[in-house]
């Protein structure tokens, strides 16, 4: 009786020490959980981009460019390629096309409207892009463009003949609006 | 001592040992044995956790795009159809009881998901993926979460819960 009864105490024993072996292989690994959210939002994007016959722009694909012209005059040799020059009684005015590339994500927006104004005003020179004469005011310049290609947009400037010589500078803002 | 008794105690002697090798080969530990657990941290400069500290934390990017400004701590990569949004997540494995250098993180979604998601730039699914080996106990690892948004994607609520698994080597 003796034996079984020191037999039951060891199988008992056995089990006993199984059983947190397997709880212990168990805890040899531990998990968490990240909930993760996030709201996407529609937005639009601009870009400026080189045209082939105009002024190489500095900053080409993003959407802060310079485009420089150079010495400009009404009679001397304009060097800068990409540069074009018309001449009247009592100004002249440079010009050079350039691109404007607008990419939608997250919208079904189907085209945008593209508007354009001066960073600060000019009381010499004129300025416009295309057809419009800009102002510190938002200008349209267009109202159904597509997106995803570059749509070439000409800067034009003008200077009076009364102008006095020396560095010129203007920022163009350009605002494009998904429709 | 009668017969019968020495009889009865040689026996008993038998059975101890037995009892003492069936123990060992069914429970190697102390020398294996390993009690980890883990818990998400915020990392500095990143997006903070709600429950840091936990293994059930909370994130939250915000409002997302492609072109429009991010909250602090979300960063973002533009491509030409889609963009990628991330930020960093600290992983915490704390060992209670054991001998084990390091440990392996493995990650899965918890259900499928139409959008792209990656920790350190392993792209994840259902089934559990290893993210990386010999990671140290007790320090926070910052690990990259990000997801990737095709222009495409219509605008709206994104929610996927990541589970998240430290094994003891």
């Amino acid at each position: 009786m003796r034996t079984k009864d020191l037999l039951k105490v060891g199988v008992v024993a056995a089990s006993l020490l199984a059983v947190p072996s397997i709880a212990a292989a168990q805890l040899n690994t531990a998990t968490g959980t990240l909930t993760v959210t996030a709201t996407v939002e529609s937005s639009i994007g601009l870009t400026f981009e080189n045209d082939a016959a105009g002024v190489a722009l500095t900053g080409a694909g993003s959407n802060a460019a310079t485009m420089a012209l150079g010495s400009i005059s009404a009679y001397g040799t304009i060097a800068t390629p990409g540069v074009a020059r018309s001449v009247s009684a009592t100004d002249f005015t440079v010009s050079s096309p350039f691109g404007v590339r607008v990419i939608k994500a997250n919208t079904s927006s189907a085209n945008y409207t593209l508007a354009a104004a001066l960073g600060s005003a000019d009381s010499t020179n004129s300025w416009r892009i295309n057809s419009v004469t800009l102002t510190t005011s938002n200008q349209n310049l267009g109202t159904a463009y597509g997106y995803g290609s570059s749509v070439t947009h000409t800067m034009s400037l003008t200077v009076p003949f009364t102008a006095t010589t020396g560095a010129v500078s203007k920022v163009l803002n350009f605002t494009a609006t998904a429709n | 001592m009668t017969h019968e008794e020495s009889a009865v105690s040689r026996n008993a002697s038998r059975y101890r040992w037995l009892s003492l090798v069936l123990g060992f080969v069914l429970f190697p530990a102390p020398a294996f044995a390993l009690i980890i657990t883990l818990s998400f941290e915020s990392v500095p400069g990143s997006v903070p956790l709600t429950g840091a500290g936990t293994p059930n934390a909370s994130l939250n990017f915000g409002s997302v795009s492609a072109f429009e400004p991010l909250n602090p701590g979300v960063n973002r990569t533009v491509g030409a159809s889609s963009y990628t949004i991330s930020t960093s997540v600290g992983v915490r494995v704390t060992r209670v009881v054991s001998l084990s250098p390091n440990y392996t993180l493995q990650a899965r979604l918890q259900s499928a998901h139409p959008l792209t998601w990656q920790l350190d730039g392993v792209t994840l699914s259902t089934t559990p993926v290893t993210i990386s080996t010999s990671q140290p106990f007790g320090s926070s690892v910052p690990h990259m979460l990000s997801f990737v948004v095709p222009y495409s994607q219509p605008a709206g609520a994104v929610t996927t819960v990541l589970e998240v698994t430290a094994i003891g080597n």
